[in-house]
């Protein structure tokens, strides 16, 4: 038996036992002596001298004290039996109870040890269960967000926009996604590559219009990019602040609104967009659109 | 254990040991009323006297309850026939002298004549002659004793003096030097006649009862013999030593007998005693064969048995719990040192 289980060293031997003579005489004598001491109250002097002349008052008190002995014996053997049961009973008890007593302590050890396991499960089960109400809600997110997405460059491509110059356009879906449920989701969600991918999803999307709805002639060739980086004018200067990473998109469209473009100076550069500037002009107007996400938290 | 704990189906071998005591007889039939009422089982009989008659009415009969049934009936309608018609001769209240004067009238002897006839039958040693026809009890031994069935029952013993003449046999009685009983086993008897015989030998009282010859011997009364221990008159011997009986109940018919238990160590002995006087009319309770005395004979034996047996039955009934609980806890004790609980 190992130290972790309960060890109970005594056992009972035997069984104590008894003669039914023991409980026979035991009891039934008293009713002889009774017999007898009645017999002899009852007799009067002559009958008691004439019994001690016969003898029979010596034999009947003979008589008394050998049951009275023999009760004694059965008595004694009766105690004997009695003082066994009652030994083995109280170390059996003792032993139970030692028994009862390590029992207790066990179990109010394990009961500790229970309710502090189910504490700990109470908090992981709050922990899955934000954790889940989190990815509930980001799943949810995700979902307006997409829906967003969709549903502002729909508004886009069903010229709900038109009355803007194409840049204003795609600025006006930033800003709309930006307030909206897209917005919330960037500022929310850890899940950085879903972000980078819906990120790179919004990039292709405002990439493809520009693209579509772009003049021509304000397509920068390749040789024209050359030209383009040596002219030394306002516009450039503009371009290069739009390019900034330190300027917020819209105070750039705002700044170069104050000096006197009609029109967002974008659409007024000739030559600014062919496919591998639209893709920087998508980057900057997008790092613009997270910047400003990040100022505006911060 | 189980006999006195309603059980009646035990391994003891249990005894019924009917005493002597004429009229008083009918306390034992109060003692076997509450034997079958308790479902209690007897495996073998001895009586000496009006014992022998009752344990004849009982050796042949199927159980304890029918039994009872008949020695009640019998005991009931006794007075009706007095078997020795002391009724007539109310001695009670008179002198010897005129006691025994009304005996002889009572037989309708010429007065001087049978005077000297009667002394005559006092002192003779080789007169076995009784005062008492004992035709009164051979008539009751036919009608109400089944023959067949007393010979196919359970063990029956009665207790028989051989006389050596009734004067001798009545001296040696009172100077308490008489030799033993001899236990005559009934069922070693097939004729019905030697039965009767034997039956009315043992409660043939010298002079009061004619002997009866038996086989070429004259046998009196059993409780005559082994005067001084009383065993003759509370025949326990043949139980103890031919039947082997472990338990047996002994009913004594006087008041404080000195019939000694101690001699038998090793065997079980319930003693149904009177716990209040069992006499009535002094001398003459042994031929007080009337309504009264009878009934409160059988109510006292009775009464004495419920009490003295509900007592046994109360210690082996506490006994009985004791081991029972006991057992029980010895048990689980047992159960929790064989599991293999780990509380860690």
């Amino acid at each position: 038996m190992s130290d972790d289980l309960i060890d109970i060293n005594v056992t009972i031997d035997m069984i104590p036992s008894i003669k039914e003579k023991t409980i026979i005489d035991f009891v039934n004598i008293i009713s002889v002596n009774k017999d007898i001491i009645k017999t002899r109250k009852d007799r009067d002097f002559l009958l008691n001298t004439f019994a001690t002349l016969t003898g029979k008052n010596k034999r009947e008190i003979n008589l008394m004290f050998d049951n009275i002995n023999t009760q004694f014996e059965a008595v004694n053997e009766y105690f004997n039996y009695f003082e066994n049961i009652l030994i083995q009973s109280l170390s059996a008890l003792n032993i139970i109870t030692d028994h009862l007593i390590e029992t207790r302590s066990g179990i109010m050890q394990l009961q500790d040890s229970f309710y502090e396991k189910i504490s700990n499960m109470e908090k992981k089960i709050n922990y899955i269960r934000d954790n889940l109400e989190k990815q509930i809600k980001h799943i949810d997110l995700k979902l307006k967000a997409k829906n967003e997405i969709d549903a502002e460059f729909n508004k886009l491509k069903l010229g709900y926009f038109n009355d803007f110059t194409v840049i204003e356009r795609i600025k006006i879906i930033l800003e709309n996604l930006y307030f909206g449920d897209t917005g919330n989701l960037f500022q929310n969600n850890n899940d950085e590559k879903y972000i980078e991918e819906l990120s790179i999803n919004i990039k292709a999307k405002i990439m493809g219009y520009l693209k579509e709805n772009m003049p021509d002639s304000q397509i920068l060739k390749t040789k024209d990019i050359f030209n383009f980086n040596n002219k030394k004018d306002e516009s450039k200067i503009i371009i290069e602040n739009l390019f900034n990473y330190e300027l917020p998109f819209a105070k750039a469209v705002y700044s170069v609104n104050k000096k006197g473009f009609n029109d967002s100076i974008l659409d007024n550069i000739p030559g600014l967009y062919n496919f591998y500037n639209i893709d920087i002009l998508t980057k900057k107007i997008f790092d613009e659109f997270i910047c400003r996400r990040k100022y505006f938290y911060e | 254990m189980s006999l006195f704990v309603g059980e009646n189906i035990s391994m003891n071998k249990i005894g019924l040991v009917l005493s002597g005591g004429g009229a008083k007889g009918a306390y034992e039939v109060g003692v076997i009323k509450y034997l079958a009422e308790r479902n209690f089982r007897i495996d073998a009989i001895s009586g000496a006297s009006i014992g022998s008659l009752n344990g004849a009415v009982i050796a042949s009969s199927e159980n304890l309850n029918i039994a009872t049934e008949k020695l009640l009936n019998i005991w009931t309608s006794v007075w009706q026939n007095q078997p020795i018609g002391f009724d007539k001769l109310d001695i009670k209240d008179k002198s010897i002298i005129n006691t025994i004067l009304l005996l002889i009238n009572y037989f309708g002897y010429s007065t001087l004549f049978n005077n000297f006839l009667i002394l005559k039958n006092i002192i003779d040693l080789n007169d076995d002659n009784g005062f008492f026809s004992n035709n009164t009890e051979r008539q009751y031994i036919k009608n109400n004793i089944d023959f067949n069935k007393l010979i196919s029952g359970i063990p029956f013993y009665v207790s028989v003096y051989e006389s050596e003449g009734k004067l001798i046999d009545i001296l040696k009685y009172i100077s308490k030097t008489n030799k033993p009983s001899n236990y005559l086993k009934i069922q070693d008897y097939n004729d019905e006649k030697d039965i009767i015989n034997i039956l009315l030998a043992s409660s043939s009282i010298p002079y009061i009862f004619k002997a009866i010859n038996l086989q070429g011997k004259k046998y009196y009364d059993g409780g005559l013999g082994d005067s001084y221990k009383i065993w003759g008159n509370t025949p326990i011997i043949p139980l103890i030593d031919n039947e082997k009986c472990d338990t047996i109940i002994v009913i004594h018919l006087s008041d404080g007998s000195l019939w000694d238990r101690n001699a038998f160590k090793t065997t079980n002995i319930v003693e149904i005693r009177p716990q209040s006087t069992i006499k009535r009319n002094g001398f003459l309770d042994i031929v007080s064969f009337n309504e009264n005395e009878i009934n409160s004979w059988i109510k006292q034996g009775y009464n004495d048995a419920k009490i003295i047996i509900e007592k046994i039955t109360k210690q082996f009934v506490n006994t009985n719990k004791i081991s029972s609980e006991f057992i029980k806890l010895n048990s689980k004790l047992n159960e929790l040192q064989n599991d293999n609980f780990n509380i860690k």
